[in-house]
């Protein structure tokens, strides 16, 4: 008796030590967080060309928007941004005529004033560049009145990342996710150019030699026949060369994501939550999910000719 | 000897399920912790060498100069062998393993700078720039110990590569059309293909693990 | 052994040396013979190549306890391709030391080569390879030695004095046999190991076999030796 009951104790604790481990298993989610972070509602508002927001409500109608952009163009300045500029321009100058009698003290100086008068450079250097940061945003913000601050473009795209991070950590909780990878590519596809015909054309990489592959496949020396080089040598070369980054993006090949395979894609789960708080409307969260779930299928097929499939019949 | 084996199994049986959860996971800025090991306080930026060490640039003159110094040298230690061995041969009462004691020791000093020319040769053709070799072998134990600091039980991921780009080219943002007309995918197709290039405006992408990090 | 395939290939000295396979060998068997001569004067011809482009001298005197297996192998010290082995060799009994005899040749007022090897070993060696299960073995036979030598000129007379070694290493699958033999190979030539004989094809065919592990780079260091160092 006294036996059944420490087997059925030992039972006991197996069983619930057999269920932790179901539980104790990690749940690991990846988001392709550039994706989602460009699709963000605010990037519709994103000017790449002159980088700024444009300063209009979202949501709005092409006739709406376009309107809205024009009042803000043919807009009076809100400051006087011509004397703003000429106050900072008068102190650029400023600084290059301290600059000028500095480096003319330097001249012949002995090495410790030559040593202070450096440092004194540097110091001016680095108030000027602060100036001339300051009288560029001015201009920019002169030229582009439709536009955001580079201070102001600045803080909504930090307000985007941290957005995304919150909604991102509140659905990982949610969906009680452990540990959530980053599946972006934060690299540029660089697809050869050389490939197109045209005068681009035939233009390769010198140096690399290809009899080295050719001879290695071929198990024979194509170069000098009386080499007693083992041929595995020529495929070790051919390697080496190919490895520099000018001949790898001659290859066929798109840079992967860290997340080869495995994990929980959670990147239009994300989307949908942060289209919600932002009252997308829901047929164009359909519409994105379904643009994702093709561009996903194409990723795992090696498919890059995207645009063809989804092309106005 | 029944209860024993009883407390071993259970102890067993909670020590499978707890290693299961025990794994963890962390990131590091691999080349920020290069950049803060001591030895980066020796980069110097201009030549690509580390300072005060076989890897740096030497001025040709001062290379020329430690040639000429070992070639003396090498003249006096020769001058030296040959008045010793001269006098023993010319001396039937030479003690020998003095001889050859004192012949051993000169000769390895004109060995130690011949072997020094032969370098210092070499550093003299590459207008004072040592190989690439001798920066490899300083990067390599900069990197094993940047390694070292790492916990054996965690798994650590580097952080993503981040290359300049130019932002992509639109004519008119494609998101923002896909938004005023939702039902024409082309657009937001053509801007999906550039979401490489537009993630680039957030550095939190860097960061490999985004949730469940173990700091 | 060793030193017939040494004769049989002394035409063509080969210069390359290059491994396919990586070797984990561990030791099976060792034994240190004290002998009163070097087998083979190896060690010696490099120590006079590398200190001398070539003296005016048409003999060497070579000073030590020999018998009748050093006067057999040294009669083959001229199949050897460098400027020492094409001169007179005469082998002399180690009755005095070399300064000595260095002071009575000069008192003749000759000029000699002398050379002189004494604490002379030879060292047995039988290795293993753990990444081929214990497949391959290699075979090493030492000479060490010390080797003085004196070259007795009045206006610039020369002494030094050297720890020489020299080996001859046998690699095979198996067995010592020649279609199963990985390479034979000697040292010193020029401060370095040279391969006398490899057989690539065999070789590939093993790595292809899985029977060898593959070396990562092809290019192995000649001033590195291809097995552990020996006890003393």
């Amino acid at each position: 008796m006294k036996f059944g009951k420490r087997l059925l104790f030992f039972i006991t604790i197996f069983a619930l030590s057999a269920a932790s481990m179901a539980f104790a298993q990690m749940r690991i989610a990846k988001v392709d967080l550039g994706l989602v972070a460009s699709i963000h509602p605010q990037m519709a508002l994103f000017d790449f060309d002159r980088m700024g927001f444009f300063k209009v409500a979202p949501g709005l109608s092409q006739e709406q928007f376009e309107a809205e952009v024009n009042k803000l163009r043919s807009s009076p300045p809100t400051q006087n941004w011509s004397k703003v500029s000429a106050d900072l321009r008068g102190k650029i100058e400023a600084f290059e005529k301290q600059k000028a009698a500095l480096i003319a003290q330097m001249s012949g100086a002995e090495l410790s004033t030559g040593k202070r008068v450096e440092k004194k450079l540097e110091e001016i250097s680095r108030e000027e560049e602060k100036i001339r940061g300051q009288l560029s945003d001015i201009e920019y913000q002169q030229n582009c009145p439709d536009l955001t601050a580079p201070a102001e473009t600045r803080k909504i795209l930090d307000h985007i990342e941290k957005e995304l991070m919150t909604e991102l950590k509140a659905l990982a909780d949610e969906q009680k996710y452990d540990l959530v990878l980053n599946s972006s590519i934060t690299v540029p596809i660089n697809y050869p150019q050389r490939y197109k015909a045209g005068p681009q054309y035939g233009l390769g990489i010198p140096g690399i030699d290809f009899s080295l592959f050719y001879s290695f496949l071929a198990n024979r020396d194509h170069v000098l026949v009386s080499d007693e080089t083992p041929n595995s040598r020529n495929l070790i070369n051919w390697l080496e060369l190919i490895r520099y980054p000018d001949a790898m993006n001659l290859l066929p090949l798109k840079p992967y994501p860290m997340v080869l395979k495995g994990g929980d894609d959670i990147s239009a789960a994300l989307v949908e939550r942060i289209y919600l708080k932002h009252k997308i409307d829901r047929k164009v969260i359909e519409s994105v999910h379904s643009i994702l779930a093709i561009v996903k299928d194409h990723d795992q097929r090696f498919d890059t000719d995207l645009e063809s499939l989804v092309a106005p019949k | 000897m029944c209860k024993k084996i009883f407390h071993l199994l259970t102890f067993f049986a909670f020590l499978v399920s707890s290693s299961l959860s025990a794994q963890s996971f962390s990131a590091a800025d691999f080349e920020r912790l290069l950049n803060k090991h001591p030895m980066m306080k020796n980069y110097d930026p201009e030549s690509g060498r580390f300072k005060n060490t076989p890897s740096q640039v030497v001025p040709v003159e001062s290379v020329r100069s430690q040639i000429a110094s070992a070639q003396q040298e090498i003249a006096v230690f020769g001058r030296q062998r040959e008045e010793i061995l001269s006098r023993s041969l010319n001396s039937e009462d030479a003690d020998e393993n003095q001889v050859w004691k004192e012949l051993t020791r000169l000769n390895e000093e004109i060995f130690k700078r011949k072997r020094l020319l032969l370098d210092l040769g070499e550093l003299e053709a590459a207008n004072g720039v040592p190989p690439v070799s001798r920066v490899l072998a300083i990067a390599r134990s900069m990197i094993l110990d940047v390694r070292e600091e790492f916990s054996d039980s965690d798994v650590v991921l580097n952080t993503l590569p981040r290359f300049f780009a130019p932002p992509p080219v639109f004519i008119r943002n494609p998101l923002r059309e896909f938004f005023f007309q939702p039902e024409s995918a082309a657009g937001l197709v053509r801007y999906l293909r550039e979401t490489h290039r537009i993630g680039l405006l957030f550095p939190v992408l860097a960061k490999p693990i985004l949730v469940g990090e173990r700091k | 052994m060793p030193l017939l395939f040494l004769l049989v290939f002394a035409g063509n000295w080969p210069v390359r040396a290059c491994s396919l396979a990586i070797h984990d060998w561990k030791l099976v068997f060792f034994v240190k013979i004290p002998i009163s001569a070097p087998v083979f004067p190896l060690a010696e011809v490099n120590f006079l190549n590398a200190n001398f482009k070539k003296p005016p001298v048409d003999s060497i005197y070579w000073l030590s306890g020999h018998n009748w297996v050093s006067h057999f192998f040294s009669g083959f010290v001229k199949a050897l391709p460098s400027w020492p082995s094409k001169l007179n060799w005469s082998l002399v009994d180690r009755s005095s030391s070399v300064l000595k005899m260095g002071q009575d040749f000069l008192a003749r007022g000759q000029k000699p080569l002398i050379l002189g090897s004494d604490r002379n070993f030879l060292k047995i060696a039988f290795f293993s390879d753990a990444n081929s299960d214990f497949n391959c073995h290699q075979v090493v036979i030492m000479q060490n030695s010390r080797i003085r030598g004196v070259y007795v000129d009045q206006e610039k007379p020369w002494a030094q004095e050297l720890n020489g070694m020299s080996w001859v290493s046998l690699i095979f699958f198996q067995l010592p046999y020649p279609a199963r033999v990985l390479s034979l190979s000697v040292f010193p030539h020029n401060y370095t190991r040279i391969s006398l004989f490899e057989d690539h094809d065999y070789v590939e065919s093993l790595l292809a076999q899985k029977l060898l592990r593959r070396r990562p780079d092809l290019e192995i260091d000649p001033f590195v030796f291809d097995f552990p160092e020996l006890p003393d």
